[in-house]
């Protein structure tokens, strides 16, 4: 900034023309503007990345210990926008052919769950959770359920998803308004 | 409750965007920065209403936004600093026939885009005709011509 500039704040610097110039406040502004397009190129960059949902920062695979169940979702979710969790069965570890996948309450709090690709069989109630129960045809090579969800809640969001009896996988979620 | 929070955070959210975007941006309207005017209006419009297409929830949103500008504009009047950092301040870019060319550059304004303005506005010919320039809050540019025995002069010597 040249020094002509700082004390100039209104036109004494032409003094013919009466405009409400002030170039301190200007210069300043011009600063700021380019301090802002820089941080909008940075949202655009995050937001490539998956900070606000859909990309590699956002994306997550999780497995329980025992390796029976699989989940991919989005860490990061939107608020009221759809999006699935995908839970995939390995195996599965005693007899029969049904499989009950239990979602822990702060979940099915947190999310709508508008459909259930395949729906299950039956579902139960329990202390905090939902049970649903597959029947299988194959139980050796149980497949895949789709979780079609809508976020109902804003935050950080704390779930477990896992087999009946067996070791939840953890999920942590973030709804962005 | 929601609706007139949600109508807020727009409000100043979009009067930050439009106003680090800068005065170029949409003060000398293109058909394509209409078109882009539209796609912004769009994009906004489905989150603030999100799910509630009802007219309480629209109409709560336009009394909202309206009810801020209105505010806003009062309180302009009556704080100049504010009124600098909402509308911010005209930048003399030509003066007595000089371009200044560093402030030109920072406010993204050529001399083409100057002698534009002094064709349309004062049916001006070259440069050194205009006695002064200025950007204007509004993002046009206004000239003052030299005094016109200048004028005069210069054409017939052409």
């Amino acid at each position: 900034m040249r020094p002509s500039d700082e004390t100039s704040p209104e036109s004494s610097s032409w003094p013919s023309l009466e405009v409400h110039e002030d170039m301190r406040f200007q210069n300043r502004f011009w600063t700021a503007e380019r301090i802002g397009w820089t941080v909008m190129a940075l949202l655009v960059l995050a937001a490539l990345l998956g900070l606000f949902s859909v990309g590699p920062l956002s994306t997550r695979t999780a497995r329980d210990v025992a390796g029976l169940v699989g989940i991919e979702y989005e860490r990061i979710q939107r608020y009221k926008a759809p999006d699935t969790f995908l839970v995939t069965l390995s195996k599965l570890p005693g007899p029969g052919d049904t499989a009950a996948l239990r979602v822990s309450q702060s979940l099915v709090d947190a999310f709508e769950i508008e459909s259930i690709q395949p729906e299950p069989d039956q579902t139960a109630i329990a202390a905090d959770a939902l049970v649903y129960t597959f029947r299988l045809e194959n139980p050796d090579r149980p497949g895949t359920v789709h979780f079609s969800i809508k976020p109902q809640k804003l935050g950080p969001v704390q779930g477990e998803i896992g087999l009946a009896g067996r070791d939840p996988v953890r999920t942590n979620l973030f709804i962005l308004p | 409750m929601d609706a007139v929070l949600r109508a807020a955070v727009f409000y100043f959210i979009l009067l930050i965007l439009v106003r680090i975007s800068g005065r170029r941006t949409l003060s000398q309207i293109t058909v394509f920065d209409f078109v882009l005017l539209l796609v912004i209006s769009e994009a906004t419009q489905s989150a603030l209403v999100v799910d509630d297409d009802s007219m309480t929830n629209s109409f709560l949103v336009i009394v909202t936004l309206l009810i801020i500008d209105i505010g806003l504009s009062l309180a302009k009047l009556r704080y100049e600093s504010l009124d600098k950092l909402i509308d911010g301040v005209p930048t003399v870019i030509v003066a007595d026939g000089t371009p200044l060319r560093e402030r030109m550059q920072r406010a993204r304004v050529d001399e083409k885009d100057v002698m534009e303005a002094a064709r349309q506005l004062q049916g001006l010919e070259r440069l050194d005709q205009i006695k002064f320039a200025v950007l204007e809050v509004t993002g046009g540019i206004t000239v003052v011509p030299k005094k016109e025995t200048g004028t005069r002069a210069a054409n017939v010597q052409d």
